[in-house]
């Protein structure tokens, strides 16, 4: 139980973040001075006008760090799940 | 079964370094994932997708790590035949191919929005999916033979060769059209990227390298722990019966 909670805080966190992004970025107050040339300038490819912002773009910022943060939490949950399992058959081999 | 006290405990350190270095990694985490969404500016051009930036160059990086120790121990395996050395070319090899993951996760979704295009076959996405491939084989190929010592050193030279591709990738902005853009961080004249990014960058790019050194000891630990299960049976099988 205390881990589903624990695991739906993180959630709600990962769900809050991109918004409080958003309203940062709708005051203006810190957009940065920097602006980096486009990826097809850089490249010497013909330079695109910037895509327009939508609320997808914050879909796709959420679901990357999701999928990350996920990865390697799952990752961590399989170890510690492994190792477990390992010492348990040691301990069962060890016995006379 | 008869354990040398000596790898016991030698694992029991290993175990809590990787504790204590999965207890740093966290703390670099949440400080890390604040300065994302709270302190660094939001880019012009691409708007708040650009922040993916800050999960997808760092595991990039991450994984060129792991694939680089991969070459290393198995250089070091296939001179000194240490099983130690092959152990860690695993969990490397593993590590390596989760963040490879992230990056070729993380690199579509921020493409969409800012290229307009799921995928590019420009350079280097191109060579870092064959980065992701080459490592998959790795493990097919570890067990594609008979005999596990020699899949081990077939691995141990798919390893090596696969790490020729970490410059390639690198380079590849340098030496190739591509429509990933030249660096703005890592380049000899110094950043030219806002000085909060800069911070943020470096912020996760700590944060992940802990956590991958971290995982990559508990990963060791259970890779040192299952050989030695797989000895004891095997020794068991050829002891006499009684």
């Amino acid at each position: 139980m205390r881990r589903i909670r624990i695991v739906l805080i993180a959630l709600l966190a990962l769900l809050a973040a991109p918004s409080a992004a958003r309203a940062q970025a709708d005051t203006g107050a810190a957009t940065t001075t920097y602006q980096p040339a486009p990826a097809g300038a850089a490249s010497g490819l013909p330079a695109r006008e910037a895509p327009p912002r939508s609320l997808r773009a914050y879909w796709h910022v959420f679901i990357a760090f999701a999928i990350a943060w996920g990865l390697l939490f799952g990752y961590v949950v399989l170890i510690a799940r492994r190792s477990r399992r390992l010492e348990e058959q040691l301990d069962g081999l060890s016995r006379p | 079964m008869n354990v040398p006290v000596d790898e016991n405990a030698s694992l029991a350190g290993t175990r809590r370094w990787s504790v204590g270095l999965g207890f740093l990694a966290a703390i670099a985490l949440v400080w890390g994932f604040w300065m994302i969404f709270f302190y660094a500016p939001t880019e012009r051009e691409m708007g708040i997708v650009q922040r993916i930036f800050y999960v997808h160059v760092p595991s990039a990086l991450v994984a060129y790590l792991a694939f680089g120790i991969v070459a290393l121990c198995s250089l070091g395996y296939l001179w000194l035949r240490d099983e130690r050395l092959d152990a860690i070319s695993v969990c490397a090899a593993e590590l390596g191919v989760i963040f490879a993951t992230i990056v070729l996760v993380t690199g579509p979704l921020w493409g969409k929005i800012a290229w307009g295009a799921w995928w590019v076959w420009d350079a280097r996405t191109s060579f870092t999916l064959l980065l992701w491939f080459i490592y998959v084989g790795y493990f097919v190929l570890r067990q594609a033979t008979e005999d596990p010592e020699r899949g081990k050193r077939f691995a141990a030279v798919l390893g090596i060769v696969g790490a020729v591709d970490i410059p390639l990738i690198h380079m590849s902005v340098q030496w190739f059209r591509t429509q990933h853009p030249k660096p703005v961080v890592l380049k000899p004249e110094g950043p030219t990227a806002a000085p909060e990014m800069v911070q943020t960058l470096l912020v996760n790019m700590l944060a992940l390298t802990l956590l991958f050194f971290s995982l990559l000891l508990a990963r060791y630990v259970v890779e040192r722990l299952s050989r030695r299960i797989d000895a004891a049976r095997v020794a068991a099988q050829l002891r006499p019966a009684a």
